[in-house]
């Protein structure tokens, strides 16, 4: 395969990332060497590493496309769309879809005038590279990736933008004091003062992270009369003037969440900045950026605040994932239990070693979600003190009764499913077995009815036909009339062979009496029948494709 | 782990280590000649973030982890530690914060985010294959801030579990503040009101369970508290859930803001107040794991004293503690510093060997590195200490681990004492107050110099007696390895008591 090709219709132009321009505020790169951006597409996770590139017209992009997953994929560069700044690429991909057979053989690449460049489709764990410039006119150029079925996931843009000024001038002054708040540094002597000579504002003085305030004064100039917005986001106080009046107050103690921002009509010409700033314990972070009409947020201030950062420069080379990817090894299902989207924090996640992964949520005693690819970034969780809840890492995510418990009595076959409480009703929890493949065998009870849930592996993702056989199996001395599972609830759709098509997923009913039931949705149950104080309940749940 | 509001809230400041500098010489001793700290060694770099540390009777150790793995440690009790050897027992645990094991059933109880859970390997290849769910009646929200630590069993067979707030100000889910206690049978009996943030449960020799809890809302230091059944340890935050449950009787009123533990004992007759204060800043910042010397003389003189670890100081200070007036009190005393990463686990095998790790994640400590884990063993030689010190009507009494040089030791001048508390607040932490400075009057050393007979006045109840003995010698002449102790004086015995 030709792994490189030239766009020469284009027009030298810088591609870079955030960090990567960086320099770009203060000092033009030499205009022959091109910006290296490199972009992947981690295993088992459907998607580029990099959602969102950005680039200031005029350098050479050199684009290494590094195809790390199983399947071949391919990466198109669109123009945008008339009227619709961002499509994602997806009337691309569409007209991709639309060439049939030929299509394998043209790498999925249409003929369309909005294609900008492209790689061909890279099998896996090889390599294209893209040498190319980018147009002079600031917009949105999605990338997508054309193979039949990616492009709803797999998707970019690359934001081609010019910048703002940076500061003409900038000082500081280091104070040193514990504070909770802002001090008056007016009052105070000053540890150490002076320039800044790349005019961005920098907390990494002396090496210092803690105990430490420093005051920021500087030039700017406005290029013309109007609007310009400040951003400001700190760990822990600060606070921007702009001619001497305070503009945006971050004081006290607080990590650097959120971005406070503020606008103000400016007259053009030259004006004065102070921000002040202090740092008890812990991190310490300090952002500075400014916007207008004319410019996108350029940041003034050596820290990019992560929510303005497209994750450029932060990885480290030739790592796919700046996460902590998890997942089944030796042939072994992995476990990872910890606060997981989607599922209550009670969620128990499971990879398998076929490719398919799913969360059994121990409020509800019900599988919260299924998905294939990947398993789970850890990374959340296992840096600094973990706090939020994590998606899956891979793709093709679907709940098929989630939004309640998934056993429950009815008083008759019509009766309402119970709806979800924060812990369900009567169930108790009582752990898992482990089997020699590691797979767990989750075991309940229901008032006096004893459940064992296991879930076995069949089929591999890779080849395209991985799913489970959902087991249950039920244990009762005395067994209760008018228990049902539910199997699946929503806009169920009957295929042949006892197959019910769901959203993003199908279901069928290997043993027992599938019921449905329900006017607007659709909800799948199977009554729990004993036979010896003895039941069962089989399921098959797999991808639509 | 501090389990505080923030880490800028961290205040590492070194005033607590002023003291004795002036009596300096090269060849004073020094912590490791008496105690050396060993790493357990870790070729295949795992992340050993230590949430919990247990050992059983034939001396293997477990090692649980923030990441949710259990490692066991086999030949770590050897003279040299580089035949310690670590395997992964369990994975996939929700940040594993307590662990204890059953000799009976061969099972390790882990106590994890939402549950106890018993791991046993069923077919001996030394990997769990059964988690079964023993307890977990308590509510998770999803606040990272919502810790459960577990302690080992006590001597009916239950064990404790102390469930932090939500964060620092809410108790968002059923039993957030509580200190619940979870019996062989996997009842669980909320049995102690008004946590704020644990960081590790232990027991006395006498077999009452010991919490630390951390600075912050209506903790103006952090401190040992006791989990007397029945008791409300001082944050009410957590005391909306007498709504679900009578095991403990009514819900005790509410303290008043700004006010004094002191005063608030008479307004609260369940409020139990700290038994040890751990001045914030002196000793450390955030304590954690609590241990019991019960290897009766393996792991140096300390017999049937406490160990407390610190997370943010990276360090282990020592407790003893005695019953005045039926409340606990007692003296803090560091002991041993130097340790790599905030601490979090600990366990003292029977032969005498100390293990202790942890993670600095989240918080930072003095350490410096992401995690460690090591083992602590005396080298047989013992230290000049004030082995105990104990309230007296009109002063304290010192005991020592070696005799003392009477001429030092009987001289008023050789010592120093300051007092204070902290106000009982619902704000944050909180400066020491109510400064007062009692004057030494008398040292009288026992005919054996084993003992020291401090008269002091005043006295004031509730107030930590900071005592510094900068002048003191060992009949050797060598001065003390520590010679700052921190009693906390909840009662003043009676004269003739």
């Amino acid at each position: 395969m030709n792994s490189t090709r030239l766009l020469p219709a284009l027009a030298a132009a810088a591609l870079g990332s955030v960090l990567q321009m960086v320099p770009a505020r203060a000092q033009t790169p030499a205009p022959q060497e091109p910006v290296v951006i490199t972009i992947k597409t981690p295993p088992g996770q459907m998607k580029y590493d990099r959602p969102v590139i950005s680039a200031t017209p005029g350098t050479k992009l050199r684009l290494i496309f590094e195809n790390l997953d199983e399947m071949p994929h391919n990466l198109v560069l669109c123009r945008p769309l008339e009227g619709k700044p961002s499509d994602k690429g997806l009337e691309v991909a569409q007209q991709a879809w639309q060439m049939g057979a030929e299509g394998m053989a043209k790498n999925w690449i249409p003929d369309s005038p909005r294609v900008l460049a492209h790689t061909g489709l890279v099998p896996a764990h090889h390599k294209e590279e893209l040498f190319l410039t980018v147009p002079e006119e600031p917009g949105i150029y999605p990338y997508v990736c054309t193979f039949p079925g990616h492009a709803m996931v797999m998707n970019g843009e690359l934001r081609v933008l010019t910048q703002g000024p940076a500061l003409t001038d900038l000082n500081f002054k280091l104070y040193l004091g514990e504070w909770d708040k802002l001090p008056d540094f007016s009052k105070l002597t000053p540890h150490r003062a002076g320039p800044l000579p790349d005019r961005l504002v920098d907390i990494k003085l002396e090496g210092m992270s803690e105990h430490f305030g420093v005051r920021y004064e500087g030039t700017f100039e406005v290029p013309q009369d109007g609007r310009y917005e400040f951003f400001l986001s700190s760990d822990d106080g600060s606070r921007l003037s702009i001619d001497g009046r305070a503009i945006l107050d971050n004081d006290g103690i607080h990590p650097a969440s959120t971005v406070k921002s503020r606008n103000l009509r400016l007259t053009k010409g030259t004006h004065r900045l102070m921000l002040d700033y202090f740092e008890g314990n812990g991190e310490e972070q300090l952002y500075l950026a400014w916007s207008s009409k004319q410019f996108s947020e350029t940041p003034l201030s050596k820290w990019i605040h992560p929510s303005r950062d497209d994750g450029g420069g932060a990885e480290a080379p030739g790592d796919p994932n700046t996460g902590i990817p998890l997942g089944s090894q030796n042939g072994e299902a992995v476990i990872y239990r910890n606060f997981i989207a989607g599922s209550s924090p009670r969620g128990i996640a499971v990879g398998y070693p076929n490719g398919t992964n799913l969360c059994f949520d121990a409020d509800q005693m019900a599988p919260a979600l299924f998905w294939r690819g990947a398993f789970m970034d850890a990374k959340r969780h296992w840096t600094d003190r973990g706090s939020g809840a994590q998606p899956p890492l891979g793709y093709d995510v679907f709940s098929p009764a989630a939004d309640g418990p998934a056993l429950a009595v009815l008083t008759d076959p019509n009766a309402a499913w119970p709806v979800k409480k924060p812990r369900a009703e009567g169930i108790r929890f009582r752990g898992y077995t482990l089997d020699a493949k590691r797979c767990p065998t989750f075991k309940y009870d229901i008032g006096c009815v004893a459940v064992e849930e296991r879930y076995e592996p069949v089929g591999d993702t890779k080849n395209g036909d991985g799913a489970l056989i959902r087991h249950l199996t039920f244990t009762c001395p005395m067994a209760p009339p008018g228990l049902y599972l539910r199997a699946a609830v929503g806009n169920l759709q009957p295929h042949d062979g006892g197959v019910w098509a769901g959203q993003g997923f199908q279901v069928k009913v290997i043993k027992g009496s599938p019921l449905t039931r329900g006017q607007s949705g659709t909800e799948l149950l199977v009554p729990v029948e004993f036979e010896n104080n003895r039941a069962s309940v089989d399921l098959l749940y797999r991808w639509n494709s | 782990m501090p389990f505080s509001l923030h880490p800028s809230l961290f205040r590492l400041s070194a005033v607590a280590l002023t003291v004795s500098a002036a009596t300096s010489v090269a060849d004073d001793p020094k912590e490791s000649d008496y105690y050396q700290i060993q790493a357990i060694p870790n070729p295949d770099k795992l992340v050993l973030e230590v949430g919990a540390l247990e050992h059983t009777p034939e001396g293997r150790i477990f090692a649980t982890t923030r990441r949710g793995d259990v490692f066991t440690v086999t030949d770590a009790l050897g003279p040299d530690v580089s035949t310690a050897k670590l395997k992964l027992f369990a994975g996939g645990l929700h940040e594993v914060l307590g662990a204890t094991w059953n000799e009976k059933n061969q099972s390790l109880y882990i106590t994890q985010r939402p549950e106890v859970t018993r791991l046993h390997d069923d077919d001996g290849d030394g990997r769990a294959d059964t988690f079964e769910t023993v307890c977990d009646g308590w509510g998770i929200t999803g606040d990272y801030h919502e810790y459960a630590f577990g302690s080992k069993f006590d001597p009916d067979g239950n064990m404790w579990v102390v469930l932090c707030l939500t964060g620092s100000f809410t108790s968002d889910t059923e039993y957030r503040g509580w200190g619940l206690r979870i019996t062989p049978d996997g009842r669980m009996l909320p049995s102690v009101c008004g946590i704020r943030s644990p960081g590790g449960i232990g027991f006395n020799a006498a077999g009452d369970a010991f919490y630390t809890d951390n600075q912050g809302p209506w903790n103006g230091s952090s401190s040992l508290k006791w989990l007397k059944p029945g008791s409300f340890a001082g944050n009410p935050t957590g005391n909306k859930w007498f709504s679900i449950t009578t095991e403990i009787g009514p819900r005790p009123p509410e303290p008043h803001d700004q006010s004094r533990m002191v005063t608030e004992r008479e307004h609260v007759p369940t409020l139990v107040p700290p038994a040890v204060m751990l001045p914030h800043a002196h000793l450390g910042q955030s304590p954690t794991a609590i241990i019991c010397d019960r290897t009766g003389g393996k792991f140096g003189p300390f017999k049937d004293q406490l160990f407390v670890s610190e997370q943010t100081f990276s360090n282990i200070a020592r407790v003893s503690l005695e019953k005045v007036n039926g409340v606990y009190q007692g003296v803090a005393i560091p002991f041993l510093e130097g340790f790599g990463s905030g601490l979090i686990g600990m366990t003292l095998t029977d032969s005498g060997i100390l293990f202790a790790g942890g993670s600095d994640r989240g918080w930072g400590s003095r350490g410096g590195k992401p995690y460690s884990f090591d083992r602590v063993v005396w080298t047989g030689k013992t230290p000049f200490e004030i082995l105990n010190m104990t309230a007296e009507p009109d002063g304290f009494t010192l005991s020592f681990t070696a005799p003392v040089n009477k001429e030092t030791a009987g001289d008023p001048a050789s010592y120093a004492m300051r007092a204070w508390t902290w106000a009982y607040r619902q704000e944050y932490g909180g400066p020491e107050v109510d400064q007062v400075k009692p004057v030494i009057s008398a040292a009288t050393v026992s005919s054996d110099g084993m003992k020291v007979r401090l008269k002091a006045a005043p006295l004031t109840k509730g107030h930590v007696h900071y005592l510094q003995s900068p002048g003191v010698r060992s009949a050797d002449g060598v001065p003390l390895l520590h010679g700052d102790a921190y009693y906390t004086l909840n009662e003043i015995p009676a004269s003739g008591s």
